[in-house]
């Protein structure tokens, strides 16, 4: 099971392109969605590209400097995808909508559970936060993709039903 | 000693994105109300803007019985409060 969800995780990028075009083909202008899709787009290719080289990287040095390394660079790939989107937001003036606000809550939960990750690893050692990391770490990226699935099913399920989208 | 300045810098990332996140909301809250007393009411519901002297609390409570007046001619198809923050749909 935990295998098929890093399976998916390493497709999510291209989940990404693929919402990102759905929603400049239906929407055809710049809103919270489009962004949003840009920035996670954005972000799962660097964190895909960085992450082998990096992990043989980490393997290389003492236990005590990996885990310092490994948990804080990845909280601060998700921190700067964080201000990334606040950052384009607010760049081209786009009310900041209901998927960009669930991505940030999101990319919130992810950094708290790296640091936890970090204190399981070096002080605490517990199963509980050992299980989280391992489950909630993927779970929480894939729900990220299916939210704005789901989004952009359901604008356009609106749409249809009301005539014209025209929730805010 | 290393370990606490990176447990401190993981404590300064949640916050200052959890703070960034509920700066972000309640400026989203403001610019919604705004934006449909300035726009978007005044396009499809002849909505007469609201005076500029009332203060935030005030235009908010007016807002809402403006709204609710709306709601009772039929026109808007969903209408919800949650801190002070309106989710609406309107049937065109």
């Amino acid at each position: 099971m935990l295998d098929f969800l890093f399976t998916i995780g390493d497709y999510l990028k291209y989940f990404y392109l693929l919402v990102l075009l759905a929603g400049i083909f239906y929407f055809r202008n710049l809103n919270t969605f489009n962004i949003v899709a840009l920035v996670l787009f954005i972000s799962e290719i660097v964190m895909n590209a960085i992450r082998d080289p990096f992990f043989g990287f980490v393997n290389n040095i003492p236990l005590e400097d990996a885990n310092i390394l490994w948990y804080l660079a990845w909280a601060g790939c998700h921190f700067l995808t964080l201000i990334l989107l606040f950052t384009v937001h607010e760049k081209v003036r786009v009310r900041f909508g209901k998927e960009a606000t669930f991505i940030s809550i999101s990319l919130l939960a992810l950094i708290t559970i790296q640091g936890l990750g970090f204190l399981e690893a070096t002080y605490i050692k517990s199963e509980f936060i050992s299980a989280l990391y391992v489950w909630g770490l993927p779970s929480i990226n894939i729900s990220m993709g299916l939210y704005l699935l789901i989004s952009l099913v359901s604008e356009i399920r609106n749409a249809k039903h009301i005539g014209h989208s025209n929730v805010y | 000693m290393l370990n606490i300045l990176v447990i401190a810098t993981f404590i300064s990332l949640v916050g200052v994105s959890a703070l960034r996140i509920r700066k972000r909301a309640v400026f989203q809250t403001i610019e919604l109300t705004e934006t449909l007393c300035r726009r978007k009411f005044s396009e499809y519901l002849d909505i007469v803007e609201l005076p500029d002297g009332l203060d935030k609390v005030k235009r908010l409570n007016q807002f809402k019985l403006d709204l609710q007046n709306i709601k009772a001619s039929g026109r808007l198809e969903d209408i919800s409060f949650k801190k002070g923050k309106a989710k609406l749909r309107i049937v065109s």
